[in-house]
Parts: structure tokens; sequence; C-alpha cells
């Protein structure tokens, strides 16, 4: 399995070369959310400013509680801020309808999360046509899945794959419908060290070979190593930026 | 209050509308149970200790005329415990505001006072009893004075020895051999052209001119007698004053109607609270248990923090008990309020005095513990599997539930249909009996309805076959003695007349191979319109000229085939003559015998007379026309077919409304309950499924059609079983009705069955869109952090 993705990396990226456009797919002012629990109100991001370009992969480290599941899902259209705009391409995303936020995850998003989510009645190759069926112009579910380096698991289900193969066939569902943005949730919060670097190659390379713009959230800082560009939060408010002079490949990650 | 017991509280708030629905259908099946067998044991109960309170009579006689003497003897005879005899006479009656001539079935209330007289005791329910010396006084029944509107004080104009006689109604009376009016011959009765005339001896007397002497006899039994030994002793006492035959209770013709009614509603009230019963039981049961399974991690953690198997099982199965609790409960208020609502309904149609509704204790009871033990086991199952799992073990995260490629893919089908289909079937494929569960649920409310519709289906065809296709008169004459054919050619000489059929009926007895039945014999004019013979399919058929035509279950009770000579004994002129058998007749009623007019006239040696005529007309009765026929004095009664029917049909579309309500209530209540579960549990299974699709860009309609999908599936299966076994419930409500005298049709109407389907189809879909609403608020954060 991991020559399968080693084939992969050997290939040259084109249009994932680290923010070579500097094209910005989203831009985030002033952003703040406000949750409510009975009397108490919860600032769950503080005045918040983003930018996000296009091939970037950023990595969002903090706490438990820091707001970057908040940002992450304000920015995957699953939540809205309750001040501030989020522009993703010219539209803001804070004066979106219920229904434009579904087209617009559908058309635009591609997310992975930290349970895999896979729907359990269909074979990793259905788990991604689900998606490739609604999307516009995707690639064929097969492509994706070589992609994760899964091509000789297309046919089995969910049941029968390992946590770190199912967690690849989310990812092969999230890219296949070449999505602008990539929002990876702890993808490998329930694997194994070994496992879990697999599964961070596989979104490295989809990153490089789509050029997808990629938010992976992590509380584990060795992942940092990875990215174009590292954000720290902390109690709704970004601490530390800084980027890396060169990406390190996820299998030279240790932690 | 324990921090479980708040937490059960709170349970059952937050799953309320699931509890609801558990609740609807427990409470629809002890609500059938105390509403509709209830009705059946009120109604049979009541007319028993109304039977016995005013000691309806065992055996029944009528003949032409026998002295008061000859009480003696009969009361003499072994096992006769109590003799009534009196004097009936049909008269005419002229009814304010009724154009036809009317009928009024003059009694002669006993005079004797040795205990005898009360048998068939005439209860005064509004007015005052006849004074011992008036003889123009007249106690009437209910019915007869509701529809013509009068009431004690009232006068009534009867045609007594042809002269007109002013009666002076008193009274409202009831009797139990009167408990249903009906004079016979027709679909019902024609309510308003015949009445029940309660009158003293005297003037009954005069009216028949039988001073000394009765003509009606009824008898108390003494315990342990035998019914069939008494009626041949009474007979052979009765041959030399014309006896008709004697009978017992089972031919006592309002009886008969009555107990024909009620063993109907009896198999009802049995049939269909079982349906509901089991429906409602399997139902709880699944549900209850899937509801519990899915609560896995709160076990769990309730045993982490040290709670017992024993506490956790208890808690869960306190909550199912809650839940069954609150739907008998429901059941039983609402059941006992529609119980009193169908009880009253039976009322208007069957006056049994001291009827009042009354739940049946032991049925109830019955079900309660089905009911009870069905569910809960369904919940002892659930809760005995979750709290033995290893606390460790039911917090992880399930492992994705194992799919397989099933027969779909096996098929290659599998390809050729979207991920969304693919999901959908191999569901079903998966947990096939849920499946087949869900569909037979559905399939039963279906079931029920299609089955309880089809019997107004057979009933009218019943009356279609008698009394549209057998039966064609305008006008049904019945004269008060037969006279020649000659002289009853004076009806065609009156104004609109197109068509005049005679006919004669006289009490005979048919013997054969030992056996022997009593019925009236019907002669008819060959090549008749107006009166057909009629089989069960509906085909007419011509009277033979020669020979007798019988019911085939009549033949079938005398051993007798086309070809035999039966005996024929005229009870009127006490001889007996041999007769061939010409053919055998499939019927819906029995025992019925025809003969040739002509022939019948050779048998008796009278030559042809008619004892009553068909008439056809050529529009409606003119006042002229019933003016002619007032005017003839033999004249006793003239019925109008189209009133009789249109009275059936006002009856019948009155039954079938209420039947059929009640069915819709049902069947709805079974139909959301099931799709409503299915999809309930489907989502509480897999929510975090379609949770995951939302945030990956589905549309709520998408995601509703995965979760629905299932369910529509189950319910498009449900169809044709539900047909199928609503046939099969058709078959044996109609198998259970019938009887020697009763051939009921199986009538399978296309319209009946869309109609149960529409129902169902509506109800699955309201489901559904309860359901469908839900889904739309699945909450998507909520899937990216926690797991089930």
């Amino acid at each position: 399995m991991a020559t399968a993705i080693a084939a992969q990396r050997v290939t040259p990226s084109v249009a994932g070369t680290r923010g070579a456009t500097r094209e910005r797919v989203f831009v985030a002012r002033g952003l703040t959310k406000i949750y409510h629990t009975g009397d108490m109100a919860v600032e769950a991001l503080r005045s918040l400013d983003l930018d996000l370009f296009r091939g970037e992969l950023l990595v969002l480290l903090g706490a438990s509680g820091s707001g970057k599941s908040t940002l992450l899902n304000i920015l995957g259209g699953l939540d809205t801020a309750t001040g501030g705009t989020v522009l993703f391409e010219e539209h803001d995303l804070t004066s979106m309808t219920e229904k434009e936020l579904t087209r617009y995850r559908r058309e635009h998003v591609g997310f992975v999360f930290q349970f895999y989510n896979l729907i359990p009645s269909l074979t990793a190759r259905e788990n991604v046509a689900l998606v490739t069926d609604i999307a516009d112009d995707p690639m064929d579910p097969d492509t994706a899945l070589s992609l994760v380096g899964l091509a000789d698991r297309v046919d089995s289900f969910p049941s029968q794959l390992s946590g770190g193969e199912q967690q690849r066939v989310a990812i092969a569902r999230a890219v296949a419908k070449r999505p602008d943005v990539l929002l990876c949730d702890e993808p490998t919060g329930a694997l194994d060290v070994e496992t879990g670097r697999l599964v961070l190659g596989a979104i490295s390379d989809v990153n490089r070979e789509t050029g997808s713009a990629t938010v992976l959230i992590t509380h584990n800082a060795a992942i940092a190593g990875m990215a174009d560009r590292v954000l720290r939060m902390t109690s709704g408010r970004i601490s530390e930026e800084y980027r890396n002079a060169r990406r390190i490949s996820p299998e030279e990650l240790v932690w | 209050m324990m921090a479980l017991d708040r937490k059960l509280l709170r349970d059952l708030w937050r799953t309320r509308a699931q509890v609801a629905s558990i609740a609807m259908v427990l409470a629809g099946g002890v609500l059938s149970v105390v509403s509709i067998r209830g009705t059946a044991s009120s109604l049979i109960r009541a007319r028993d200790d109304y039977y016995a309170v005013d000691h309806f009579a065992q055996v029944f006689a009528t003949l032409t005329r026998a002295p008061d003497e000859l009480r003696q003897r009969l009361a003499a005879l072994p096992g006769v415990a109590q003799v009534m005899t009196r004097v009936v006479k049909d008269v005419r009656l002229d009814i304010p505001g009724l154009d036809r001539p009317g009928t009024g079935r003059l009694i002669s209330l006993p005079t004797a006072h040795d205990g005898s007289e009360r048998i068939d005791r005439v209860r005064v329910l509004r007015g005052r009893m006849l004074a011992p010396d008036a003889d123009d006084e007249i106690l009437i029944n209910g019915r007869f004075a509701e529809v013509n509107g009068l009431a004690p004080g009232d006068t009534l104009t009867a045609i007594i020895n042809e002269r007109r006689s002013v009666l002076h109604i008193v009274g409202i009376g009831a009797a139990p051999d009167f408990l249903y009016e009906y004079p016979g011959g027709g679909p019902a009765v024609d309510e308003r052209a015949f009445g029940i005339l309660w009158a003293p001896s005297t003037l009954v007397t005069y009216a028949t001119g039988m001073r000394g002497a009765f003509n009606d006899v009824a008898i108390e039994l003494t315990r342990g007698a035998r019914e069939g030994a008494v009626i041949s002793a009474v007979d052979s006492l009765l041959v030399r004053y014309g006896g008709r035959g004697a009978i017992g209770r089972a031919d006592q013709i309002s009886n008969r109607v009555v107990s024909n009614e009620l063993s109907q509603l009896s198999v009802m009230g049995w049939a269909f609270p079982s349906f509901f019963v089991g429906v409602a039981a399997f139902l709880t049961g699944t549900v209850l248990s899937r509801l519990i399974a899915t609560e896995r991690e709160q076990v769990a953690v309730l045993k982490a923090f040290g709670y017992t198997d024993g506490a956790v099982a208890r808690h869960y199965l306190a909550y199912a008990a809650l839940a069954i609790l609150l739907g008998i409960v429901i059941g039983f208020g609402l059941g006992s309020v529609l119980g009193r609502l169908i009880t009253g309904l039976y009322r208007t149609f069957l006056r049994i005095p001291g009827l009042h509704f009354r739940i049946d204790w032991p049925a109830m009871l019955l079900a309660l513990v089905v009911l009870s033990v069905t569910s809960l086991s369904g919940a002892v199952r659930s809760v005995l599997g979750a709290a033995h799992l290893p606390p460790a073990d039911a917090l992880r995260p399930p492992s994705p539930t194992r799919y397989r490629m099933l027969m779909l893919d096996r098929l290659g089908i599998g390809a050729v249909l979207p991920a969304s289909a693919r999901m959908v079937v191999r569901g079903i494929e998966r947990r096939p009996s849920r499946a087949l569960l869900g569909a037979a649920g559905i399939a039963a409310a279906l079931a029920m309805m299609a089955g309880a519709l089809s019997l107004f289906d057979a009933s009218t065809r019943m009356i279609d076959v008698q009394f549209r296709i057998g039966h064609r008169e305008t006008l049904a004459v019945q004269l008060v003695s037969p006279v020649p054919v000659a002289m009853a050619t004076r009806f065609r000489s009156l104004p609109g007349v197109t068509r005049v059929e005679l006919v004669r009926t006289l009490p005979v007895r048919l013997h054969h191979a030992g056996r022997a039945r009593t019925l009236a014999l019907t002669g008819l004019e060959r090549g008749g319109v107006l009166q057909r013979l009629v089989d069960v399919r509906g085909a007419t058929r011509q009277i033979p000229l020669d020979g007798i035509t019988m019911s085939a279950s009549l033949a079938q009770a005398l051993e007798a085939r086309p070809g035999d000579t039966v005996q024929v004994e005229l009870l009127e002129q006490l001889e007996t003559r041999p007769v061939v058998v010409a053919a055998g007749l499939d019927e819906m009623t029995s025992p019925n015998a025809y003969m040739e007019l002509g022939a019948l006239g050779r048998l008796t040696g009278e030559g042809p007379q008619a004892s009553g005529a068909y008439l056809r007309l050529a529009g409606a009765a003119t006042p002229a026309l019933l003016a002619g026929l007032r005017a003839m004095p033999r004249v006793v009664s003239v019925a109008s077919r189209r009133a009789m029917l249109e009275n059936f049909d006002r009856m019948m579309a009155r039954s079938f409304r209420i039947n059929t309500t009640v069915v819709v209530i049902f069947a709805t209540v079974i139909a959301i309950g099931v799709v409503y579960n299915g999809a309930r549990i489907a989502l509480s299974e897999r929510g975090r499924e379609l949770a995951s699709l939302r945030v990956l860009g589905f549309t709520t309609r998408e995601v509703g059609t995965l979760l629905l999908g299932e369910q529509g599936v189950i319910a498009a299966l449900a169809l044709p079983l539900g047909w199928l076994l609503g046939w099969l419930f058709a078959v044996y409500l109609i198998t259970s009705f019938e009887s020697e005298n009763y051939q009921v049709p199986l009538v399978t109407r296309a319209g009946t069955y869309v109609f149960a389907s529409v129902v169902v189809v509506i109800a699955a879909s309201l489901a559904g869109a309860l359901m469908y609403r839900r889904a739309a608020h699945l909450d998507l954060v909520a899937v990216l952090k926690a797991r089930e």
C-alpha cells in the first residue's frame, strides 16, 4: 500500500505549487460567533481575520474549545457567523440561505470527518459515486480511489475495510468532485500513527494533485510540518501564524 | 425523585412523538375491543335479558282457527310449561299522510290470568296500558309511531270487517316477538306502512269473528324439554285446525332477523379486535425493542457508573410500561365513548329495552394480557441484550454494519441503479424480516378495510339480485284470502297499471326421505317478468310448467333430487299430495319452493288462485289508482318496492358510513403507526449517515427520499399483500355468516380495494411527511464531532 502512495507522489503536481497563484479562495473579516447556551454566552470566534489561497494546505492547531471547529463549520457552510463576513470567491457565505449553503457545499466543498462517515450499505466505489452522481465535473470514482491508493478495494464494503482504508475512501469521496476547498476535521483522530501517516499522505497528495485549498484541523502539533501555513487558535482568536519553509512529507512526521 | 426516575420522565418527554405513536396504535387495539366487542356483547346480553324478563316464547304456531278449549290440551303436552293463545290478523290502515294503504297487524292481548299472559309480554314504553273495558284502544310499536308522527292521544282508521273503525292510540308498546317489526317479504320494512297494533281481545275477535277461538299460539317450555318433540306434538294437535306448522325460536321471523344481525356483529366483534390487537401487539413490540436498541450508549454509561443490569433493565421496562399504560388509558377512554355511540346507533334499529353499553370484561382482560405481554416482551429482549453488553463494548462506536453484495447485485441489476436506490434495496435485503413485518402491518390495515367493506358489497349485491333482478314490480298487493284468478284480473282495469302478475302463497310442509320442512310454497306465472326465479349469480330461470322447484339447500336438507317425488302437506287443507321435483335453485335466501300457478291449482284441486298480485305502473302511483285499491276490501296491504328499497338503501348507507368511518380510522392509525415508526427507527439508526450526506451537499429532498425510499418500497410491497389478505378476510367473514337459510355471495369489487389502498397510501404519506420534516432538521455540525 505504501508503494501505491509513493507511486502517486512521484507524479509532479501542476496546480499545487504552494500558493503559486496567490488567488484567494476565502476572505474572512471580523468573524465572530457567539453561542447562547441558557443564560451563558460563549464567544467561540472573536473578530477573526483569515485569507485562504488556492492550492494552499493550511493546518489549524488548537486545544479543544479554541474555536477551530467553529471556524471550519462556518467555512464549510454548516454554520453561520454571528458577525463579520466570509467571502468565498466573491460570494458572501454569511448572507446565504440554507438552500444556497447546500448548493455551495455540493459544488465547492469536500469534507473529511474524524469518523469517516461512510455509508455502510454502499461499496467503496459506490460511496464515491454517491458524490460524483450529483457533481458537475467529477472524477471517475475509480480514479479518485486510485488517488488514495485503494484501486484494488473498490468493491469492498466499509465493514470489510480497516479504519485507515475507510478514511481514505472518505478522502476519495471528498475530492472526487474536484472541490475548491477540502475541509478535514481531525482526520487522523481515530487512527493509529502508522495509518494516520498514510491518510495524511493521501490528503497531501490530493492537495497537490487537485489544487484544492485544504484546511486540516488537528490538536496534534506534530502534523503542522506538512502544511504550507500553520495557524494556532486560542480562545477564538488566531494566536500564532507561521509559514513552513518546506512541506515535510507526512511519512517523515513523528509523533 | 431519583436521578434515574427523572431521566425516565425526560426520556418519555424527549421521545414523546414516538411514545404517542406507540400509544396510539395500542390505544387502537384497546379501543376496538372496548367498542366493537363491547357493543356486540352488550346487544347480545340485552337481548337475552329482555327475552328472559319478558318471557319470549320458545315454540310458535299459527293456525286457521281452534276453540279456546284446545289451550288446555296444548298446556298438557309434555315439555310445555305455559301456553299463550291469541288472535292475530292483518287489517288495512289509513295512515294520515300516507297515500298507499298501510297494514296493521292486530294482535289480541291475552285475557287469561294464569301466568301465561306473561309470555311475549307487551311492555308499555310510553302512555298507558289499555283500559280493561275499552274496546277501541290500541298500543302501537315505537318505530311505526315515530315515522308516522303518531303519539298517545292520536287515532288511526282501520278497515275492519269492511267497515272503517277509529282506534285510539293510548300507548307505545314493545314485545319480544316483535323486537324487529318485520312482516317478511321485502328487503326491509316499509316502515311507514306496517304497524303492530296490540288491541283488546273483544276488538280483535269482532274483527275476525273468532269469539271463543284463537289462531296464534306461543309456548314456553319446561327446563330440559326437547323443542323438536314439542313441535311435533303441537303439530299433531293443531293439524285438524289448520296448523301451519309450529316453529322454534330459530325460525321466528323477528328473532331470526335479530339473531342474524347479532351473529354478524359478534363475528365482527371478534375478528376486528383480534386483527387490531394482533397488529398493535406486533408493532409496539418491535418499536419498543428498536427504540431501546438505539439507547445502547446510555445503557453503557449507566453500567459504567455502577448501575446493575437489573436496575438498567427496570429503567427501560418502566419506559415501555408507561408507554403501554398510556395507550391503554387512551384506548379505554375513547373506546367507551365510541362504544356508546355505536350502541346508540344500533338502538335506532334494534329497540331492545334496557340496552346500554357495557364493556366485555373477559375479552378486555384477554386483550390487555396479549397486548402487555407481546409489547413488553419486545422491550425485554432489547433491554436484556443491552444490559448484558460490557460497558466498554457499548461505548465503542458500533463498527459499520455488515453489508454484502446481494441478489440484486448478483443479478447485475445493481449496476444500473443510482447509488441511492442501491442503499434502499440493500437496506431491505439486509433485513428482510423487518421489511416483511412492516409490509405485513400496512397490508393488515389495508386488508381490514377491504375485508370489512366487502361485506357491504355483498349485501348490496344480495339486495340487487333479489329485489332488482328477481322483483321488478312497482306495487305488491296482498289479499285477505285467495281468490280465483279470474277475479284477480280486476287489477288490470285500475288506472295506470300496465302489467299484472298473480301470485299465490300457501303454507306447506314438504316430506321426503323421512325429513320434513315447513315453508311457504309460492305459485308464479310462467313467463312472468315482475317476479322471477333468480340464482345466486343473478341469472334468471323460467318456472317449469310441472313439478316443484326448490332452493338447493332445501333440496339437500330433504335429500331430494330432480325427478324424485316429494309429499306436499297442504296445511290449510289437511291433505298431502305427491309432486315431482323439477329443479333445484341455488338461491341466496332459503328455504323456498315454487310452482307454476296452474300446476299449483291442480295440486290443491282448487284451480288457479291468487293470494296477491304484482303491479307494474306506467309511472308513479296516482291517487286514482290508490283510491281504486282502497276501494277493494280484499286488499290487505300494498307495498311499494321502491319505498322498501329506499328504506334499505338508507339503512345501508347509514351503516356503511359508520362502519367505513370506523375502519378507516383504525386502518389509518395502523398505517401511520407502521410507517412513522419504521421511518423514525430508520432515522435514529441512520441519522448520522443522512446528516453526513447533507454535509456532503445532498439536499433535504434527496436525503428525505433516501429515508423514506425504504418505507415507500415497503408500502408498495404491502399493497398486493394487502389485497390478498383482504380477500381472504372477506372470504372468512362471509363464510362465517353463512347458514342453511342464508348464502352470502363473495363480491370482490375493484372500487373497494382501490379505496382501501388509497386510504393506506394517504396515511403512509402523512406519516412520511411527518418524518420528512424531522429529516430536514438534522444537526449537521454534530456529525463532525460526536459519534452516536
